[in-house]
């Protein structure tokens, strides 16, 4: 049987055999779906390369612990697990960050004029426009809106109030829409 | 608002990056080396039970005193230290290996076992483990400093957003000087020169003993250049942004 065939299920329960082809399949499926994941939280490609080799080699030592629930679940746990990965390693790094005092006001944006220009955007620029936020905002951003975390799951997983990581994730929106509208008027929309 | 959301969450939920063309065979290098330290350490754990208890005392002791010597950066002229030496001597001559991975942890001490197992015994009287590590002046976190405070990335690397990690070998001479920097794992020959310019300026080292006698060693620093994101704006922006993140998250929580 050819390794490119196999479903889910079976993939699962070789790598939890240690097959070394079952592991080279799965890194192949998934590496770059996880990639783009570890990316979107850590904002860097360097460390997004980092952090994704370590959520696969975790991945691969706990397989046996996956249920099996369907066609995509596979998918879905790597991917919750590549989130915890993230979230940790942002965690850690959050402890040595020193954070230097200056207030300023952030200038008023503009609203967008019409959403569905968004949606003209390449996937690329737009991932590259949410790792370009500040931490805590990417964060916030990629667990609210992406993962689907709620604010009270998202407080304790980072240690802010829930209050807190609602405004923070407006200010993220805030962020996002002001560069996605320099993207269009830069692009000549 | 929501639209705006939804737009977002559409087009990165399951979007897939192209990585660099080496990435799975880096990524089945590093499993090795990490599947090969764990082994170690099980090894290691192993044999000491299995030895006789005086054995297990001598091996607990000789932990302790690595440790020791690695967290305060003062090896200690220890008479206990020859005698352990020459009791794991005898088992196996895996011993150097032992050294290395009791307290490797940390990157550096990944990069180390690396450079150990690439080595080829062609070069005499080099060592790449001894007894008292060669350090540099003020230990790993002056040397830590002293790249963070050196390094000068150049500007067209950061124009073109080119960033790593470049891994340098050199030897650590008797009287502590450096000789024969090589990058062993190169980005860009940009930074690889960069690299080398630093390691080649480093202050003289405290050269690495063996039996109390100093030796040549053979060491391998890694040195990250990170293009901060900070960095790339201007100090405003980022300070301010960071800055309200905090306050926002603080806010209800102080009143």
């Amino acid at each position: 049987m050819r390794t490119d065939s196999i479903s889910e299920l079976d993939l699962a329960l070789r790598c939890a055999r240690k097959d070394q082809k079952a592991q080279a399949e799965l890194y192949t499926r998934y590496a770059g779906r996880l990639y783009a994941v570890c990316f979107r939280y850590i904002g860097n490609r360097e460390e997004a390369q980092d952090l994704m080799h370590d959520a696969m080699i975790k991945a691969m030592d706990s397989i046996r612990l996956f249920h099996f629930s369907g066609e995509g679940s596979l998918y879905a746990w790597l991917r919750r697990l590549t989130v915890n990965v993230s979230i940790d390693r942002l965690r850690e790094k959050g402890k040595a960050q020193i954070v230097p005092l200056d207030l300023t006001m952030e200038p008023a944006v503009s609203e967008l004029q019409d959403d569905e220009d968004a949606d003209s955007i390449p996937a690329q620029v737009m991932l590259d426009m949410v790792a370009s936020l500040p931490d805590v905002r990417r964060t916030v951003f990629n667990m609210y809106c992406i993962d689907g975390f709620s604010h009270k799951e998202i407080a304790q997983a980072i240690n802010i109030t829930e209050k807190g990581s609602a405004s923070i994730l407006a200010k993220a929106r805030t962020q996002l829409k002001s560069a996605v509208n320099d993207y269009l008027k830069r692009t000549g929309r | 608002m929501k639209d705006f959301d939804d737009i977002f969450k559409e087009r990165l939920d399951d979007y897939e990056m192209k990585l660099p063309t080496m990435d799975q065979q880096s990524f089945w290098d590093r499993k090795a080396v990490r599947e090969r330290a764990a082994r170690r350490r099980r090894n290691i754990l192993t044999a000491a039970v299995g030895l006789p208890a005086v054995a297990a005392v001598l091996i607990a002791i000789m932990m302790t005193i690595n440790l020791l010597s690695r967290n305060n950066a003062t090896p200690p002229e220890n008479p206990e230290l020859t005698i352990v030496q020459q009791q794991s001597d005898k088992p196996d001559t895996d011993n150097t290996v032992q050294w290395i991975t009791i307290d490797n942890d940390g990157d550096l001490g990944e990069t180390m076992e690396k450079a150990q197992l690439s080595e080829s015994p062609g070069e005499e009287d080099v060592y790449m483990v001894v007894e008292e590590s060669p350090e540099f002046p003020g230990g790993t976190n002056a040397l830590m400093g002293y790249l963070r405070d050196n390094m000068v990335i150049p500007d067209s690397c950061r124009e073109n957003n080119i960033q790593g990690r470049v891994l340098v070998t050199f030897i650590v001479e008797k009287d502590g000087s450096i000789t024969k920097p090589v990058v062993v794992k190169s980005v860009n020959h940009l930074l690889d020169a960069e690299a080398l310019r630093l390691v080649s300026a480093m202050p003289k080292w405290k050269p690495g003993r063996q039996n109390g006698q100093a030796q040549r060693v053979k060491f391998t620093i890694p040195i990250n250049f990170r293009l901060d994101y900070y960095k790339n704006r201007t100090k405003a922006t980022a300070t301010e942004s960071a800055v309200e993140d905090i306050m926002a998250s603080t806010k209800d929580k102080t009143f």
